[in-house]
């Protein structure tokens, strides 16, 4: 899981070479430097890949502050549906 | 004695905005917030000598005797207008709606003579005409209302027709509209869901598909099921080549007029960066009858009850066409400010562009750091100097952000102009800032 969200947001923002430069500790928007806009497509293309459905109205940009803590949040989500 | 005081919010369209409409999905960033409420001290800029200049936060008093030994000698706010305990409850206020609730605006105010002060507000956004009044400024603004329905994207799409410029833009009301036109659009190619307020591409939404269209629409049923209007102007996406800007005055009088043109590198739809535009492109905007369809607009917006500073934003598509109207914003504009900054420069042989850097910002930086390393390395504009980098904001990288763990980074913005005599000189110069970050321990994020 941890590659495919990494592929994702190279492919959001449009940069192959972060997917040799990020890692489970990366962070979303420090080290990946997405933008608002970014994290939006990057969260709907997320729920096409995993088949969950975010909240917008409660997500925490702490879910955003590394791949592995994101990875988690999708588990739980595609956990409770 | 005449002075002006200047003050203002940034992104001034959340003030604007009707809160009764639905809105695309948006992540609620606190960190993104205290960087546009410390905006306003680019408002520096636009001051002569011994104006005041009142900002939300106040400002370092390094970047204070900073501008002051550049010829900005002027005054500011020294004290915050509430204690930092009730900084939450201020949260959602702009500006001057915190001025007028706080009793150090009459203290501080008291020490200047008003009488023939003049207002120099970013936007009118609410509280600005009241804060003119109960100060007895003067003031050459219309009404609130007025600067808000012309600042609607749907005002811009029909201020198209009214040019009879091609318009390939809808506004749509209620699901089934949505649903029908922005189908329609998906079979040409992509599309731009726009937000009737938005600003610096937090209101845009590209679409490329039905599914993510049904996403979304998914998104708006759960709103419209609480109430919301849904209203959006949907555009297909156009095939940019760069972005440019034109800034307009239009006086009280009615007469309109044409006060620059800037060359913009935005970071999708945010603004990214703002250049001098060369003479032959400007020469070129002049003889397309660009320029004289921006004095229409200036004019039919005079007629619709609106006069103060206008910034247009327009295009240049992969075809060379431009597409002249992409929106208007009453209201002054970074565009305006990097304007600002050409009027320090005497020397027609120099350029500027007015730059932004997102960097994560430890806990430990100090902005005194920074600057004395950029004059450490000659890069810093002095007066001597004449060009070099001018730091623009320093509370943009200083979050008010309090208790923060130490190792804890926050994301900061570093606002800057270049002065510079040449492309090579120029890059020589960013590339120094770039380095001066790293000495201060901030990280750039791309």
């Amino acid at each position: 899981m941890i590659t495919k969200i990494i592929e994702i947001i190279a492919e959001i923002k449009e940069d192959p070479s972060l997917v040799n430069k990020l890692n489970e500790s990366s962070d979303l928007t420090h080290d990946a430097g997405m933008d608002s806009l970014n994290i939006i497509n990057f969260i709907l293309r997320i729920e096409e890949e995993f088949d969950i459905e975010v909240d917008f109205d409660h997500f925490s940009l702490e879910h955003l502050q590394s791949v592995q803590k994101f990875s988690q949040f999708i588990r739980e989500m595609a956990a409770s549906v | 004695m005449n002075f002006a005081l200047h003050c203002g919010s940034f992104e001034a369209e959340r003030f604007w905005r009707d809160s009764r409409l639905a809105s695309i999905p948006t992540i609620q960033n606190t960190q993104t917030k205290k960087i546009t409420d410390s905006m306003d001290e680019l408002l520096f800029v636009f001051c002569e000598t011994g104006d005041l200049l009142l900002t939300r936060h106040v400002m370092d008093s390094v970047q204070y005797d900073y501008i002051r030994s550049i010829g900005y000698d002027i005054h500011i706010n020294r004290n915050p207008w509430f204690s930092s305990d009730r900084e939450n409850e201020m949260d959602h206020l702009n500006v001057f709606e915190i001025m007028n609730l706080s009793d150090v605006t009459d203290q501080l105010l008291s020490s200047f003579s008003l009488e023939k002060t003049t207002l120099e507000a970013f936007a009118v956004i609410p509280g600005t005409l009241d804060f003119a009044q109960r100060y007895h400024l003067t003031s050459h603004y219309p009404e609130q209302d007025i600067v808000q329905r012309i600042n609607a994207k749907s005002y811009s799409l029909k201020m198209r027709d009214r040019l009879n410029l091609p318009n390939v833009g809808s506004v749509v009301e209620g699901r089934e509209q949505l649903l029908a036109i922005a189908n329609e659009m998906l079979c040409e190619g992509a599309m731009l869901l726009k937000d009737e307020f938005g600003v610096s591409g937090k209101g845009n939404l590209l679409i490329h598909s039905e599914k993510a269209l049904l996403r979304l629409i998914k998104h708006m049923d759960k709103q419209a099921a609480q109430g919301k209007l849904i209203r959006f102007v949907i555009e297909p996406l156009l095939d940019r080549k760069f972005d440019f800007s034109c800034q307009l005055y239009i006086h009280e009088s009615g007469d309109v007029q044409l006060v620059s043109f800037q060359q913009l590198d935005n970071h999708g739809y945010a603004f990214g960066a703002s250049h001098t535009m060369s003479e032959s492109f400007k020469a070129h905007l002049y003889a397309s009858g660009y320029t004289n369809q921006m004095l229409e607009i200036g004019r039919l917006l005079y007629q619709d009850g609106y006069f103060g500073d206008v910034c247009i934003d327009s295009m240049i598509l992969q075809d060379g066409s431009i597409e002249p109207l992409v929106e208007i914003n009453d209201r002054k504009s970074m565009s305006l400010i990097k304007h600002g900054v050409d009027s320090l420069i005497t020397n027609p042989q120099l350029h500027s562009s007015l730059v932004q850097f997102n960097l994560a910002v430890p806990a430990r930086f100090q902005y005194e750091h920074l600057l004395q390393n950029l004059n450490h390395h000659q890069l810093l504009y002095t007066k001597e100097r004449g060009m070099g980098i001018l730091p623009l904001s320093s509370g943009t990288l200083i979050s008010p952000l309090k208790n923060l763990e130490l190792n804890e980074r926050t994301m900061g913005r570093f606002y800057f102009a270049v002065i510079y005599e040449s492309q090579q000189h120029m890059q020589n110069l960013v590339a120094g800032v770039n380095q001066s970050l790293l000495d201060s321990g901030l990280n750039l994020i791309t």
